[in-house]
């Protein structure tokens, strides 16, 4: 059928009406989860923070967060397996911390990333990176679930995921993805976008500022989904810092900003002779017992690890095993699921399917 | 300017006085039954059919939270609380880029005069020049045509500038008409939704 009309209309024409989304959401499901938000809503809180009713829903606090597609990889492999090993799981922030300060620490980090050699993917080559994270206390869809109706059919309890991940100088990445929580492996292929500030390519990344005023700057237009943009402009930085590609000066630009955030605070610790940075947000106004870190690396600023606790669920990260290889597994390209949005990528076709 | 998270430009200051009229659930509620199920709509282009409630209970508990500040027209910024959930529950983004297609194939309202065939050919025909647009312009255009947003409010949802979105909202409708005038659907559309959906 050729129409004459502007499409835009014709979009405006079918916009879902009452009985299409009645259809997509019958009327009983409606009613079981208005009588799920009215439960929350009546059940009183108290003054120390969220009642167990508001935790469970996970108002007032960010969901662990799946790791994005990147993560900052640990220069020296044994220290990563020192590290992972003495964590143990999840909770990176050790009770009781005693040296705390606002801020105390970050000026020497930058120091340190500022005089970091800067190491682009060479041209032909991958880096490979692997991540490992645990994420406990809530519903997770972290696994495939066969049935898109079947609501919280997923597991509530921890789930490990192991991600390895291969990107290229020109924005090509694939992704092997595996959980604890279901037995299938994923394959992914994606392209990353030029304006994508979560996950930009290389080469976008490369012509971010590198002063920490710039930088900020750039991440305060673009950022969004927190309680507040502080918060947001705290996981922007844990984004750009945990890319893998991210240079040296735009990672000194990045701590810069985090120190100049007034819910940051630092704590310094020492793990199996590791010496540690956490870099902590916590605005008990806007999300009360919940406390997201980013732990760094004191001698190099790379970031190795990083968690989130309280609000019901906890999440935590390492980042290990950086190396660069010249190939991509075979069982991943050939089994990859292409994501590539070509109309909003500059690296589409950088790399041929080994597939 | 952080009554409504993430949004450097709020909505028009339309907030009406706290209502004392009534137990406070009834505002929820009623807001609830207007407006879910719009909420949901959008949730539904933007993460798995399964996570979708979940995303409208927690809207629905912030908007319950924060009930004075909601706005004279609330869906704006229900979307906007929704938005940030979203993100804050980001799983695969890329992978999300394709949730889409599912949701307007799915809500997609079949004109009641024209034959079955007929509109779904329709539909395949826009859904592919939506495919066609890049990922902020095909939202800039469902938030608008499908979410009934205004300008304005739909670029406090997109998170940018009005200006912007203005401009964006522009090149995204000259790329759908190029895109419905250079041919049929894809032939991939298709499989590309039974990966997302399976």
């Amino acid at each position: 059928m050729t129409s004459v009309r502007d499409p835009f209309d014709v979009l405006t024409t079918h916009r879902p009406d009452e009985p299409t989304l009645q259809a997509d959401w019958p009327s009983p499901r409606r009613a079981e989860l208005l009588a799920r938000v009215l439960d929350a809503a009546t059940t009183p809180t108290t003054a120390n923070g969220p009642t167990r009713a508001w935790a469970g829903t996970g108002v007032g606090a960010t969901k662990p967060r799946e790791p994005s597609l990147w993560r900052r990889p640990l220069p020296r492999l044994a220290a990563a397996v020192a590290l992972a090993a003495a964590i143990g799981g999840y909770t990176l922030i050790s009770p009781g911390t005693p040296r705390v300060a606002p801020a105390a620490g970050l000026d020497t980090l930058s120091a340190i990333a500022r005089s970091a050699a800067a190491q682009p993917i060479p041209a032909g080559q991958f880096a490979h990176l692997l991540t490992q994270s645990h994420q406990s206390g809530q519903a997770t869809s972290l696994a495939p679930t066969a049935d898109p109706d079947k609501v919280g059919a997923l597991p509530q309890g921890r789930v490990s995921q192991t991600r390895e991940s291969w990107i290229s100088a020109d924005g090509i990445m694939w992704v092997r993805d595996s959980s604890s929580a279901g037995p299938a492996v994923e394959r992914w292929k994606f392209c990353l976008p030029q304006g994508d500030i979560a996950q930009p390519s290389p080469a976008a990344i490369d012509q971010w500022p590198t002063d920490a005023a710039g930088l900020e700057g750039l991440l305060r237009s673009e950022v969004s989904g927190s309680t507040s943009e502080d918060e947001a402009v705290f996981v922007a930085i844990g984004d750009v810092l945990r890319l893998g590609y991210t240079p040296p000066a735009i990672r000194a630009a990045a701590i810069e900003v985090l120190g100049g955030l007034p819910q940051v605070t630092t704590a310094t610790r020492t793990v199996n002779g590791v010496a540690l940075l956490d870099v902590s947000f916590r605005d008990e106004a806007a999300r009360p017992g919940v406390t997201a870190t980013l732990t760094f690396d004191s001698s190099t600023s790379e970031l190795v690890a990083e968690s989130q606790t309280g609000g019901g669920a906890d999440y935590a990260a390492e980042y290990s095993q950086r190396s660069l290889v010249r190939s991509v597994p075979a069982e991943v390209t050939a089994a990859a699921v292409d994501q590539c949005d070509r109309s909003d990528s500059n690296a589409a076709t950088a790399v041929p399917s080994k597939g | 300017m952080r009554t409504l998270p993430g949004v450097r430009h709020p909505p028009n200051p339309r907030v009406p006085p706290p209502t004392c009229d009534g137990p406070p659930t009834a505002s929820v509620e009623a807001l609830f039954r207007d407006y879910a199920p719009r909420v949901r709509a959008y949730a539904r282009r933007h993460t798995s059919p399964d996570e979708c409630d979940d995303v409208v209970q927690e809207t629905f508990l912030i908007a319950w939270r924060r009930r004075t500040e909601l706005p004279a027209d609330p869906l704006p910024w229900l979307l906007v609380v929704a938005r940030n959930i979203l993100s804050t529950r980001r799983r695969s983004g890329r992978r999300a880029d394709q949730l889409w297609l599912a949701a307007a194939r799915d809500l997609w309202r079949m004109p009641d005069h024209a034959s079955p065939e007929t509109a779904v050919l329709e539909r395949e025909r826009h859904l592919a020049a939506l495919a066609a647009c890049t990922r902020p312009e095909r939202e800039a255009l469902l938030l608008v045509a499908w979410d009934g947003l205004s300008a304005a409010d739909a670029a406090a949802v997109a998170g940018c500038s009005p200006r912007a979105f203005a401009v964006r909202l522009s090149r995204a409708r000259a790329r759908l008409s190029r895109a419905l005038d250079a041919g049929p659907a894809a032939p991939t559309l298709t499989p590309r939704l039974a990966q997302e959906t399976s």
